[in-house]
């Protein structure tokens, strides 16, 4: 049993890289689930040479090229395996017929029955053994594969042909020559030495003319005689090949019983004892990128093609007698063992009969613990503890096999562990270190999202912290459109707010200055105004106003003083736009006329002042 | 004819001696007003229109009667400048003087009631050319 | 009996007649009185003739005499005097010889000196030719041995002598003489009277003496004899008592009441008796006569002269006067002192307002208050000052003049009547009173300005002080030269004075429109201004005038109106004292 549980996890480790290529796969495996676990000690290795992948039956997880991971929580797998258990047996009359087409087949290429006659019908049975929907045309393939052999042998066929010709060919033009050589003397040697050396190039020069075509053709023929050789080669090869990618494609994809069925096809076409899996060594490097993808891995399948017969055999009976542990298992009610013997059967022969033929109703009694097995798995995944451990109480009442302390321990650790952080994050939210309290927080929402406690915590934090951000973003918003007025109003909030931001709090402090000092002046204007002192009102105003001056209610307060104070007003408006002027002596005298209506005007006495040192200057 | 001890004033002679009288005292004030005010030819100075525009008069001569209300600065080179007080159409107007150096010793003080005879000068400042007290 | 051919024979030829004064038909109404004071008098009398003008009380022999004499201008009639009309050609004043009842020599003069000065107006000549007129005429009114008696302890007798001599001084030949035997014991009376009568015996010379004693009538070469204003008997003393029917002369006068005055008259009238008096004129006498009327007349002194002679003589009036004279040393020094005293430490330092424009309100306030306070101090004290001192200049100026003219006003008219020209009179009061003034004047002005040290120019201060003083001088003078009496002087001298103060606008501004009026008239204000002109330089002047709304004259419009002031005074005293004012 040990050996075949051997070949079951090879198989599923070709199996779990193949899903990605397989069309009914879900979605690629994404990283390696999270789940650290200790590197299995039984990790093989060399078993039919190279990093075969291993499992590790006391921790259910796999190694495999250095990736570890646990059978079961494979998320497509999971999925695939639900799925499988809410189906339907396939016994139908299709499912039958089509069981009965393989059995045929199968018996027709059998090695005492192998004959051209029986290739045939078998070879015939396959199109529509291709009908039946699961079969996912993998008969259609094979079907082609062995129609493009028997092309590429017609092809060599053609090409004796052809050679056979060239040989004729070539025959006739090595006559030729020897006749144009033998024959190219057209005249007596001149008596000349001199012009006898010419008339003998000349001789040789005709000859070469003579014999050139002829040698040039015969050259031609025998390249192509070569040519067509390597071609014959080559066709035969790369027919060879291309089958056997196909039968490695079916193993990675577990079709067994193709595997065995391509097999026999492949040895009724190449019966010349060569079963040796070219794939990986020579067409590596000049296969077309399709078969790179498709091989990636078939550098560590076995061999030969009769290992694969081998294991392709052994998986199917692995899968056998899974099933009957199973179902013998579920008569216990021993669900936990049931789902995973049968999890494990699946894994390996999902497309056999003995998977596809499970009753419903026995699925559908692992599916439900299956179901919960898979939910706990995701609610450990996303660390709903909550859910986990209500889901583990369930388990335990389904199955009494089930093991509920291992995620129970994960879960009150991650429970604990998460109250821990939670507590260091609360001591520091109270006492204001809000890097560790993100850091607590960050790490108490990590180990478990969604701990209830979590969300009073930062709730009560977040709340404060969402107010303290919506204080800050409502400082920022007005200081922008610089209604300072309305950060003064609410200064309270905003105070709060800056308290932990120095340049916030320096630009607010400045802002309620502003504010202070334009209130300080209003209130300042209106003693002034309530005493009947119109124009030191506005002068007042004024001041504040070089501060701030977009403040509405000092923009209402100076035009409501500078009608109050209008001779006053106008005469300091006077004096100043003369004195930009640099009309000095108007100027002055405006600001004398301003000091006469309102003599406490510091305007008009920093003007007058301003103005006289101007004039006196030498 | 009447005789010796008996001499009358013909009432004639009375007018004819008020008449005369008024005349010379009239004669007087025209020939003496002069000192009264020494700058009674010079045109009288608008403040209104000093304030409305001072550049436009640039150059003009005026006369101006006020009386020093505060002092606004000096300088060894340009010499004083002070604020007058002109009354003109009911109102009082303050106007600048800058007295130059060439009355440096003259001892100004508020309250005193001075006539000037200024010049808008370049900068529409008064300058003072003449002054003195009224 | 010879002398009446000689009459006879004469009287037929107009141009000349041996009369020297005849009256035709003289009359004079006063609009007061109902009657005319003098109706129909027809006189004739001769030279060297003796002739008295008696009658009752009231009957108009003094008013005759006066009219004779041209004091009272007659309404009808004619005045001839030596053939020519009075109306026409007055007397010259040599001629003319007055002689009031109330003898008008001043008192604190000795006789000798009344004489001299009496002569000196009247007629040139050098002090020795003066000396020996004196010398004449003392001799002739027998007053040699009081040469040197002051004329105020004479006595009655002694009086009229002396007011007889200084009408002799210019030896004229119309002497009038209104009772100046009245009133005198019995003795005088009889001396004066044979005076008179000697007098009389010069050829040429009429005298007429105006009396209501009838005891010395056989003294008289004729007496004319009035009854309320008429002619009731011109002739020979010696045809009175038959004339009237009465067996002595003293019954003449109840007799008169018998009848009406007009019917004495037309009595008289219709009875032209002899002349009755006897021409006791001698050939020589009427070669003298004939030759009297080519006699060469002695001039009147020039105008120099006689301003020289009037100035002399009231500088020894002065002098006499002790209390005048007191009382003026004593305004002199006094009134300066008692300006002083109200700044004798001086005057106070002013305090000047910071200047700084951004001094702030409230500083500038109080230091505007401080020297509002200040200013009515100081400023006040300055122009009260110089008020006080105008006010005492012009009361000193009225206290020189007011009474220089009215107080010598019959002496005025006397000389007057014997030549002295008004203007030169004028001038001799004026040159007195100018050394007054200028001693007045500038001591105030020094003293004050030592003591309280007042800045300012001193010519300039002093000026107008001069002025003011002689201005007010003068204006007194007029007002002097206008009264009626003393009093009248003194009183209107006293409200010119007396509403300079309050019309300078010193103490009050006048209302404008006012102000310019009265202004001009009021010698104080300009005074006051030109004054305080001169401390335009200083502070103080900046003060008075922060204090007064009262405009402030300019020095030379100051000077100017005060020299019209005093050309004012200086003209209507002229005319006063030209108008004659007889009492």
């Amino acid at each position: 049993m040990s050996s075949g549980l051997i070949l079951s996890v090879v198989l599923v480790s070709c199996v779990g890289s193949a899903w990605a290529q397989s069309p009914d796969a879900m979605s690629p495996p994404a990283s390696p689930p999270p789940t650290p676990a200790a590197a299995p000690a039984q990790a093989q290795k060399g078993f039919l040479g190279g990093d075969m992948p291993a499992l590790d039956p006391g921790s259910e997880v796999m190694t495999w090229d250095g990736k570890i991971w646990n059978i079961q929580d494979q998320r497509v797998f999971r999925a695939r395996f639900e799925k499988y258990l809410n189906a339907e047996e396939e016994s139908g009359a299709e499912a039958k017929k089509y069981r009965d087409q393989f059995k045929e087949m199968l018996d027709l290429l059998s090695p005492a029955k192998m004959s051209k006659e029986n290739f045939r019908k078998a070879w015939a049975i396959l199109p529509s053994a291709s009908s039946y929907e699961p079969d996912a045309e993998l008969c259609n393939s094979l079907d082609d594969a062995i129609f493009g052999v028997l092309l590429a042998q017609q092809e060599v066929t053609k090409i004796d042909d052809q050679n056979r010709s060239l040989a004729k060919r070539k025959d006739t033009l090595e006559w030729n020559s020897r006749f144009a050589a033998d024959s190219s003397l057209l005249g007596p040697a001149p008596k000349n030495p001199a012009t006898a050396e010419q008339w003998n190039r000349e001789q040789n020069l005709k000859r070469d003319m003579k014999m050139q075509p002829l040698l040039s053709e015969l050259g031609e023929v025998n390249a192509s005689i070569a040519g067509n050789r390597v071609k014959k080669e080559a066709l035969r090869l790369q027919a060879k090949i291309e089958f056997q990618v196909l039968i490695a494609q079916l193993f990675l994809q577990r079709r067994f019983e193709h595997v065995l069925l391509a097999n026999r096809f492949y040895r009724a076409l190449f019966g010349d004892g060569d079963n040796q899996l070219r794939v990986a060594d020579d067409y590596a490097a000049n296969q077309s990128a399709k078969n790179k993808e498709s091989f990636g891995d078939l550098a560590k399948l076995p061999k030969t093609l009769g290992q694969l017969d081998a294991l392709a055999n052994e998986a199917i009976r692995d899968v056998k007698e899974g099933v009957e542990s199973f179902s013998f298992l579920l008569e216990k009610s021993e669900l936990k063992s049931a789902a995973e013997r049968l999890s494990e059967a699946f894994a390996v022969g999902e497309y056999l009969p003995q998977i596809r033929l499970l009753p419903r109703t026995q699925k559908r009694e692992v599916l439900e613990f299956t179901r919960k097995s898979n939910q706990l798995l995701s609610a450990l995944e996303v660390k709903d503890y909550e859910r986990a451990g209500t889901l583990v109480k369930e388990l335990e009442t389904m199955s009494r096999d089930f093991d509920s302390a291992k995620p129970m321990a994960a879960i009150e650790t991650a429970r604990t562990v998460s109250a821990l952080h939670l507590a260091k994050a609360r001591a520091a939210a109270t006492s204001g270190d809000r890097a560790t309290l993100e850091t607590e927080l960050r790490t108490a929402t990590e180990i478990w999202p969604r701990n209830p406690a979590l969300a009073e915590v930062s709730g009560a934090i977040f709340t404060q912290t969402d107010v303290q951000q919506q204080a800050l973003n409502d400082f920022e918003r007005l200081h922008a459109q610089r209604n300072y007025r309305q950060i003064f109003e609410d200064k309270v909030r905003f105070i709060a707010a800056t308290a932990l931001h120095p340049d916030k709090q320096e630009k607010l402090k400045q802002v309620l200055d502003q504010v202070q000092h334009a209130e300080a002046a209003l209130l300042r204007a209106a003693e002034l105004a309530k005493r009947g002192d119109a124009a030191g009102a506005w002068e007042s105003v004024e001041r504040g106003f070089s501060g701030y001056p977009d403040d509405p209610k000092l923009n209402q307060a100076r035009a409501e003083f500078t009608t109050q104070a209008a001779e006053f007003v106008r005469s300091i408006r006077t004096a100043q736009e003369m004195e930009r002027k640099q009309q000095l002596g108007s100027s002055l005298a405006w600001y004398l006329r301003a000091q006469q209506d309102y003599p406490n005007s510091e305007v008009a006495q920093d003007g007058i002042a301003r103005l006289a040192s101007q004039i006196l200057a030498p | 004819m009447p005789r010796r001890a008996h001499q009358q004033t013909s009432p004639s002679l009375w007018l004819v001696a008020a008449i005369v009288l008024i005349v010379l005292a009239g004669a007087g004030a025209f020939f003496f007003q002069k000192e009264n005010n020494p700058y009674r030819t010079v045109e009288i100075l608008k403040p209104s229109d000093y304030l409305e525009n001072a550049n436009s008069l640039r150059g003009n001569t005026y006369q101006v009667e006020g009386v020093i209300s505060s002092s606004l600065g000096s300088s060894p080179e340009k010499g004083r400048l002070f604020s007058l007080r002109i009354s003109y159409a009911d109102k009082e107007w303050p106007l600048p003087i800058l007295v130059p150096r060439d009355y440096r010793e003259l001892n100004l003080q508020k309250g005193q009631r001075y006539r000037l005879k200024v010049r808008v000068n370049d900068g529409g400042l008064l300058e003072a050319e003449e002054m003195s007290k009224s | 009996m010879f002398w009446s051919f000689f009459r006879v024979a004469f009287a037929a030829h107009r141009g000349f007649s041996w009369d020297v004064l005849s009256l035709e038909s003289v009359e004079l109404t006063v609009p007061s009185a109902e009657a005319p004071l003098l109706s129909g008098i027809t006189l004739h009398l001769p030279g060297g003739h003796f002739g008295a003008i008696v009658g009752p009380s009231g009957c108009g022999k003094s008013t005759l005499l006066k009219t004779i004499a041209g004091i009272l201008p007659h309404t009808s009639g004619t005045i001839r005097w030596r053939g020519r009309n009075l109306d026409e050609i007055d007397l010259d004043p040599h001629e003319l010889g007055y002689v009031p009842q109330f003898t008008c020599a001043q008192p604190r003069l000795t006789v000798g000196e009344n004489l001299t000065y009496a002569a000196r107006l009247r007629r040139d000549g050098d002090a020795g030719v003066i000396r020996a007129e004196v010398d004449r005429v003392e001799e002739e009114a027998g007053l040699t041995h009081l040469h040197d008696r002051r004329a105020g302890v004479l006595s009655g007798g002694q009086l009229r002598r002396l007011g007889l001599a200084m009408e002799l001084t210019t030896n004229p030949s119309l002497l009038l003489a209104d009772e100046v035997t009245s009133g005198l014991d019995p003795k005088s009376e009889e001396e004066i009277t044979a005076l008179l009568a000697s007098l009389a015996r010069q050829p040429g010379r009429l005298i007429l003496l105006v009396t209501h004693s009838l005891r010395f009538l056989d003294q008289y070469d004729s007496v004319t004899v009035l009854t309320e204003g008429r002619l009731a008997y011109g002739a020979h003393p010696g045809g009175l008592t038959s004339y009237f029917n009465v067996p002595t002369p003293e019954e003449v006068y109840p007799v008169l009441g018998d009848r009406t005055a007009s019917a004495w008259a037309e009595e008289w009238i219709s009875s032209p008796a002899e002349l009755g008096f006897e021409i006791e004129a001698t050939v020589d006498d009427l070669a003298s006569e004939l030759t009297t009327q080519e006699e060469p007349k002695t001039s009147v002194p020039g105008f120099l002269s006689q301003a020289l002679t009037w100035f002399s003589r009231r500088i020894k009036l002065f002098a006499r006067d002790h209390a005048q004279v007191f009382l003026q040393l004593a305004l002199l020094l006094v009134f300066p002192v008692v300006v002083t005293l109200f700044a004798y430490q001086g005057l106070p330092a002013v305090r000047n307002m910071t200047m700084n424009p951004d001094t702030d309100v409230v500083q500038q306030l109080r230091e505007s208050l401080a020297f509002t306070v200040q200013s009515s101090r100081i400023g006040t004290l300055v122009s009260g000052l110089a008020m006080f001192q105008v006010i005492l200049l012009a009361l000193m100026g009225s206290n020189n003049s007011a009474r220089e003219v009215v107080g010598e006003r019959v002496i005025l008219e006397k000389e007057k009547l014997a030549g002295l020209r008004p203007g030169a009179a004028l001038a001799g009061m004026a040159a007195f009173l100018s050394l007054l003034v200028l001693v007045q004047s500038a001591w105030m002005t020094l003293f004050v300005r030592a003591v309280c040290q007042f800045p300012g120019d001193l010519g300039g201060q002093f000026l107008p002080f001069l002025l003011l003083t002689a201005a007010m001088t003068s204006l007194c003078l007029a007002i002097s030269s206008w009264a009626a009496t003393s009093e009248q002087a003194s009183l209107g001298s006293l409200y010119l004075v007396g509403f300079q103060l309050p019309l300078s606008g010193a103490i009050l501004a006048l209302p404008d429109f006012l102000g310019w009026i009265i202004r001009p008239v009021i010698s104080a204000y300009w005074a006051w201004s030109g004054y305080l002109q001169t401390l335009k330089d200083t502070r103080f002047y900046d003060l008075v005038r922060a204090i007064t709304e009262t405009p402030l004259a300019n020095g030379q419009m100051a000077t100017w109106i005060l020299t019209l002031h005093l050309g004012l005074g200086l003209f209507l005293a002229y005319l006063g004292i030209r108008r004659s004012d007889w009492r």
